[in-house]
């Protein structure tokens, strides 16, 4: 019966929504990539583009992304998180080359941006999709 | 000054988003609180917390409140008809009419939002199809309340419709799930 | 007046709180602080003190704050039902169910 809906929401909403969304995109790679120059970071630009999650859930709500594969990346960007700073940071190479020290910010940011972009924009997918055991209501 | 009137009004945020007696209004009081939350953090210059507190906070813990409301407290009632199709007239009549008035303020009472739904399949079928909580069908003059015989929140509507004296528009008739299976 | 009791218990502690905290007030050894302040920028190279902070002197913090971050998910993604899954059973229900009804 809703599945055959595809948006419930108001044309407005979804307008608005649609034209937001590339901004909010390049908002969160600006907070993402400007960390170590301006208030923000990994953590609060990572948190706005799981924010396009819940967009395109408001807008269009249909489970057609590939939760895996976000989560697949999500541990890919894991280990490089894990794997990065034990070589660079914990050996000393970056306070040993000042050079690199901009570079390794810059590339911190943006991992850690989109592990926890990915990481609760699937939270809140599998949230917002979870159907419950029985939807029927025996009052 | 201003870090003290955002306090206080924070604290009466907190307070509505216990006392209301909705929890739609809850989820949306929390919201503001959170924003206020962030407003405050960017007031004692902290704004790594404030990004991060008003996207969470008043963004995504929202939207999480909000689909677990929408997946849990829809209440569907589907109203058969005996034509195969549903003029707008009849359901613009149907939705008007005081009965289901008073069934909606009655489920919105228990926090349940309701949603109609026309259908033109056979009374039996939508008895037995788990899509519709509440079947209704439209006899004669008289709307036809199909109720489960073991619930007691349906003895409750129709004491409520005892109360409100119209039981005249309505008829409730009581079925077993199994005898129709 | 149960509750009160609880409101008072409520009140009575956070002011009890607030009184000894204000009166014990704990003063850090400052060089941490200073020392943060003054070398970032030639340590780190960064503008911001908190991205520092995060991504050089407190490295570790940041690492095992996204593994548990990963380990959240993965146990979300373990233990709830699948949507496709729940989606095929209540169709393949809903498809059942009419059939047997028109068929009786």
């Amino acid at each position: 019966m809703s599945e055959n809906v595809v948006s419930g929401e108001s044309i407005i909403i979804r307008t608005v929504v649609g034209m937001l969304y590339p901004f909010m995109l390049l908002l969160g790679f600006y907070v993402i990539i400007n960390g170590h120059y301006t208030p923000g970071g990994g953590f609060q630009g990572g948190s706005v583009l799981a924010t396009l999650f819940v967009a395109r859930y408001v807008v269009f709500p249909v489970d057609d992304t590939d939760s895996e594969r976000l989560h697949t990346i999500q541990r890919v960007f894991l280990m490089l998180i894990l794997v990065i700073p034990t070589a660079l940071l914990f050996t000393g190479v970056v306070t040993r080359y000042p050079a690199l020290r901009g570079p390794y910010l810059t590339l911190m940011d943006l991992l850690i941006g989109v592990q926890v972009g990915f990481g609760l924009g699937v939270a809140v997918l599998r949230f917002a999709f979870f159907q419950g055991v029985g939807k029927t209501w025996h009052l | 000054m201003i870090e003290v009137g955002t306090l206080i009004l924070m604290g009466v945020f907190a307070a509505l988003a216990i006392h209301s007696s909705l929890i739609r209004l809850s989820v949306i009081y929390l919201a503001v609180f959170s924003l206020l939350a962030a407003f405050l953090y960017v007031l004692f210059a902290a704004p790594e917390l404030a990004i991060a507190e008003a996207v969470i906070g008043s963004g995504l813990v929202t939207l999480l409140y909000l689909a677990a409301l929408k997946r849990g407290h829809v209440y569907t009632i589907g109203v058969v008809t005996q034509d195969d199709r549903v003029p707008d007239s009849y359901v613009d009549r149907i939705e008007r009419s005081s009965a289901i008035r008073v069934i909606r303020d009655f489920f919105i009472r228990r926090e349940f939002e309701t949603q109609i739904v026309f259908i033109t399949v056979p009374t039996e079928q939508a008895l037995v199809d788990p899509a519709y909580d509440l079947v209704l069908a439209e006899v004669g003059d008289d709307l036809v309340v199909y109720t489960d015989e073991e619930s007691y929140v349906m003895v409750e509507l129709e004491l409520v419709f005892q109360l409100h004296d119209s039981m005249s528009q309505i008829k409730f008739i009581r079925y077993s799930p199994e005898a129709v299976l | 007046m149960r509750r009160f009791l609880a409101a008072l218990l409520v009140v009575g502690t956070f002011a009890i709180v607030t009184v000894v905290s204000v009166r014990n007030r704990v003063e850090l050894a400052p060089f941490t602080y200073d020392y943060i302040v003054q070398n970032f920028h030639d340590d780190t190279d960064s503008k911001n003190a908190v991205a520092a902070i995060l991504l050089s002197y407190r490295m570790y913090d940041t690492m095992f704050e996204a593994l548990i971050l990963l380990a959240a998910i993965i146990g979300m993604t373990q233990f709830l039902p699948r949507p496709s899954d729940m989606n095929g059973d209540a169709r393949s229900d809903a498809a059942q169910e009419p059939e047997d009804a028109a068929d009786e």
